[in-house]
C-alpha cells in the first residue's frame, strides 16, 4: 500500500476522494478520460478490488462514465456535482469543528469571523 | 488445441547439445593421435588406426553423456512442460543418433588416414587395414562399435538416473549393476577386458556365436531400456 | 488464455513427513492468485505437484478438469519459475530464451526483448556471471513472455533490488491486463505485493488457512483506534489480533467482520475505524495456528 494513503478511513473512499479531487481543483476536465484502474493500481500500489470498489462508486453516481473498449470519462456536470456535495458535506466537516473548538477556546463569534477574514486576506 | 508431438523435437535438440560435446571430444581425440603418431614414428612403433584407436574413448565418451542425462537436461525438459515420456523417447531416439554419429565419424577419419597413407607411410597398425577394404568385413565392425556404444549410453543413463532418484548411497550399488552391465556387454560383444571384470561372466567373449553375441546383447539393450523407462515414469523432479 | 486450477484432498508425504496435509482448492482463472505462508509452510511442495514436477501420495491436481501429472497438453500450459542453480550455465541469454521459444506456443520474442532492456539485463554475457537478481530477472522474463496459461512465481524475486522487484510487479499488471492469465505468485514479502493479487492463499505447516478473495479478507479484519476504555469496550467480544497502547490512546486489530451497528456506534463515540494491512492478518493467522 502506498504512502499516499492513511489508515484512518477505507482505501476506496480515499482512492474515490483523489478522482473527485482531481476533478473539483480541474486537473481533470468534463469529457476527459479517467485514470484507467490498472494504472491506479500500478502507481498507487493498491489492490485492484479496492481501486474498482471507489471508481465503481463514482460510475454509479453518474461523475464518471466508461465507454466499452476504451475507458472511464469525466461525465457533463460531474464538477458541479461534486461541488454541491462538498458544499453539503463543508458544514459536517469544517465548520462545525471549527465552531466546537473556537468554543473550547473560549474564541468569540465576531473573533472566528476576523480570524477567517484575516486568513484569506493573508492567502490572496 | 491441436496436439504437435514433442519428442522429436526433444530428440533434435538433445543430439544437437551432445553432438557438439562430441565435437570437442573428436577434436581432441584426433589430436592424441596425431601426437601418438609423432611419438611411435621415433621410437619405430606402430599405434592402432583410428577406429580402433578410438573405440575405448568413444565408449566413456557414451558413458559419460549418458550419466549427465539426468542432472543436465531432466528438470530443463519437464520446467519447460515436456513430460517424462516424451522426453524419454527424445533421450533414446537422440541416444541412437549420437551413437551412429560418434560411429561414423571415427570411420570416416579412419578413411582419411588410409587415403593418407597411400602417399606417406604412417606408423599405423593396419592389422584391420581391410576394415575399409570390404563391405563384409567393415559393416560388422561398425555395427559392434555402434551397438557397443549405445549400450554404453544407457548403462551410464542409469547410474544418471539412479543417483538422481535414489541420492548417494543406492546410487553407488546402480555403479555396481552398471559393472555388471558393461562386463555382459564385454562378453557378448568381444571385449574380453572387460568381461574377465566379474567372476559369475565367462571369460571367454562369446565372438565365436554370432546368435549368442547378437542375441545377447539385444536383450541386455531391451533390459536397460525397460529399467530407464521404469526409473523415470513418475520421477519426482528436484527443485535445487 | 488461461486455466483452471483444481487440487483435491492433496497429501504429500516425504518418508514420514508430511509436507502437506488433506488440501482441496480451486484457483480460478484468469486471476492474480497470492500463494502465502512462512518458511517450510510447503509453498513450493504445492506449487511443485501444480507444474506436475512431483505427484501426490494422495489426491488429485487438475488442470481445466483434466489431470496435470505426464498430461503432455496439459504440461505444456505451465510455466513454473523459482530460484534456479546457474552455477554451471555457460549458455547467454539469447540461447536460454531460444530454448523457451521453442517449447512455449505463446512465446513473445518482442515482449521478451522489451523486457531484457527493462531489466537491463547484457546478452553477451554468460548467466553463471550475472549477479543473484539478475539471474531472478532472467527468470521473470522467462515466465512472462512465455506467456503460459498458468505461470507460477515462486519467490522469483530472490535477489532482485527494489526497482526491479518494481519493474516485476509492473510488468505483471501490464501484462494481465492485456494477455489475462492464471498467475500463482509465491511470496512472504505480502505486504510489498498484496496489491496484486486478485485471490490470497494461506497455508502454513501443510495445511490450508484459506483461500478467498482480496476483497473478502480485506474486509475481515478491522483496526480501531481511540481511546483505550472506549476501545476496549468496543472490542469486547471480539476477536483480538493485536494491540498496542500510546499513552491513553489505544489502537486494536480485530478478525471478523464489522457490522453497520458497530460501525455507527465507534462513529459516534468518535472512534476511528481503518483496514488491517494483509501483512498482520497473515501474522496473526500463521501465529494462531502454532
Amino acid at each position: 500500500m502506498s504512502n499516499a494513503f492513511d489508515s484512518s478511513k477505507p482505501i476506496f473512499l480515499q482512492v474515490r476522494e483523489l478522482i473527485e479531487d482531481q476533478i473539483v481543483n480541474d486537473q481533470l476536465k468534463e469529457g476527459d478520460q479517467a485514470p484507467s484502474t490498472n494504472q491506479l493500481v500500478s502507481f498507487y500500489k493498491i489492490n485492484h478490488a479496492t481501486v474498482s470498489k471507489g471508481i465503481n462508486q463514482l460510475v454509479e453516481e453518474g461523475i464518471l462514465y466508461k465507454k466499452r473498449g476504451i475507458g472511464m470519462f469525466v461525465a457533463e456536470g460531474a464538477k458541479q456535482t461534486l461541488v454541491g456535495q462538498r458544499k453539503e458535506a463543508f458544514v459536517d466537516n469544517y465548520v462545525r469543528s471549527l465552531v466546537q473548538e473556537a468554543e473550547k477556546l473560549g474564541i468569540t463569534q465576531d473573533e472566528i469571523i476576523e480570524l477567517i477574514k484575516n486568513t484569506k486576506g493573508s492567502e490572496e | 488445441m491441436k496436439q504437435v508431438k514433442l519428442y522429436p523435437k526433444v530428440a533434435f535438440d538433445l543430439f544437437y547439445e551432445q553432438f557438439k560435446w562430441a565435437i570437442w571430444f573428436f577434436a581432441f581425440l584426433i589430436a592424441a593421435h596425431i601426437i601418438g603418431i609423432f611419438i611411435v614414428v621415433r621410437n619405430d612403433a606402430s599405434i592402432p588406426q583410428f577406429f580402433v584407436f578410438s573405440s575405448q574413448s568413444v565408449a566413456i565418451f557414451m558413458l559419460i553423456c549418458g550419466i549427465m542425462l539426468a542432472y543436465a537436461f531432466m528438470a530443463y525438459y519437464v520446467q519447460q512442460g515436456i513430460t517424462r515420456k516424451d522426453l524419454y523417447l527424445g533421450t533414446i531416439l537422440s541416444a541412437l543418433a549420437l551413437a551412429l554419429a560418434v560411429t561414423l565419424i571415427p570411420l570416416a577419419v579412419n578413411g582419411l588416414e588410409h587415403l593418407i597413407s597411400g602417399f606417406a607411410a604412417l606408423p599405423i597398425d593396419s592389422e584391420a587395414a581391410t576394415l575399409l577394404g570390404t563391405a563384409s568385413e567393415w559393416f560388422p565392425a561398425a555395427g559392434i562399435f555402434f551397438t557397443n556404444a549405445f549400450t554404453y549410453y544407457l548403462i551410464g543413463m542409469l547410474i544418471g538416473i539412479g543417483y538422481y532418484r535414489f541420492g548417494w548411497i543406492i546410487g553407488f550399488a546402480f555403479v555396481g549393476i552398471a559393472i555388471a552391465a558393461l562386463s555382459l556387454n564385454g562378453y557378448f560383444l568381444g571385449d574380453s577386458g572387460l568381461s574377465a571384470a566379474i567372476p559369475w561372466i565367462p571369460h571367454d567373449p562369446a565372438d565365436a556365436s554370432p546368435f549368442l553375441s547378437i542375441g545377447g546383447s539385444l536383450l541386455l539393450i531391451a533390459a536397460l531400456l525397460a529399467s530407464t523407462r521404469v526409473l523415470t515414469k513418475r520421477i519426482s523432479i528436484k527443485i535445487q | 488464455m488461461a486455466a483452471k486450477v483444481e487440487m483435491k484432498n492433496i497429501t504429500l508425504k516425504f518418508g514420514k513427513f508430511e509436507a502437506l496435509k488433506d488440501i482441496s482448492l480451486t484457483l480460478e482463472s484468469g486471476k492474480i492468485h497470492g500463494l502465502i505462508g512462512r518458511n517450510g509452510a510447503g509453498k513450493t511442495s504445492l506449487l511443485s505437484l501444480l507444474a506436475a514436477f512431483r505427484e501426490p501420495t494422495q489426491g488429485q491436481v487438475e488442470i481445466d478438469g483434466e489431470p496435470v501429472f505426464e498430461n503432455s497438453e496439459k504440461m505444456q500450459q505451465i510455466s513454473f519459475i523459482f530460484e534456479k542453480n546457474y552455477a554451471d550455465e555457460y549458455e547467454k541469454v539469447p540461447a536460454m530464451l531460444e530454448f523457451s521459444e521453442r517449447y512455449r506456443p505463446n512465446y513473445d520474442k518482442d515482449y521478451a526483448n522489451h523486457l531484457l532492456k527493462r531489466f537491463k539485463l547484457p546478452l553477451d554475457k554468460p548467466i553463471h556471471k550475472f549477479s543473484k537478481g539478475m539471474q531472478s530477472a532472467l527468470n521473470v522474463v522467462i515466465g512472462l513472455a512465455s506467456r503460459t496459461p498458468i505461470t507460477i512465481f515462486d519467490e522469483a524475486y530472490l535477489g532482485m533490488d527494489a526497482p526491479a522487484r518494481e519493474i516485476f510487479y509492473q510488468e505483471i499488471l501490464a501484462d494481465q491486463a492485456e494477455h489475462p492469465r492464471t498467475f500463482i505468485l509465491s511470496t512472504h514479502l505480502v505486504s510489498e505485493m498484496d496489491y496484486l493479487f486478485d485471490n490470497v492463499v494461506i497455508i502454513d505447516q501443510g495445511r490450508l488457512l484459506l483461500n478467498e478473495e482480496y476483497e473478502t479478507i480485506s474486509a475481515q479484519g478491522a483496526s480501531i483506534t481511540g481511546a483505550a476504555d472506549q476501545v476496549d469496550a468496543f472490542v469486547s467480544g471480539m476477536k483480538v489480533l493485536n494491540e498496542q497502547k500510546l499513552g491513553g490512546t489505544k489502537s486494536v486489530m480485530v478478525y471478523g467482520t464489522l457490522t453497520e451497528q458497530n460501525q455507527l456506534t465507534a462513529r459516534e463515540q468518535g472512534l476511528e475505524i481503518g483496514p488491517v494491512p494483509l501483512q498482520d492478518l497473515f501474522i496473526h493467522l500463521t501465529e494462531e495456528a502454532h
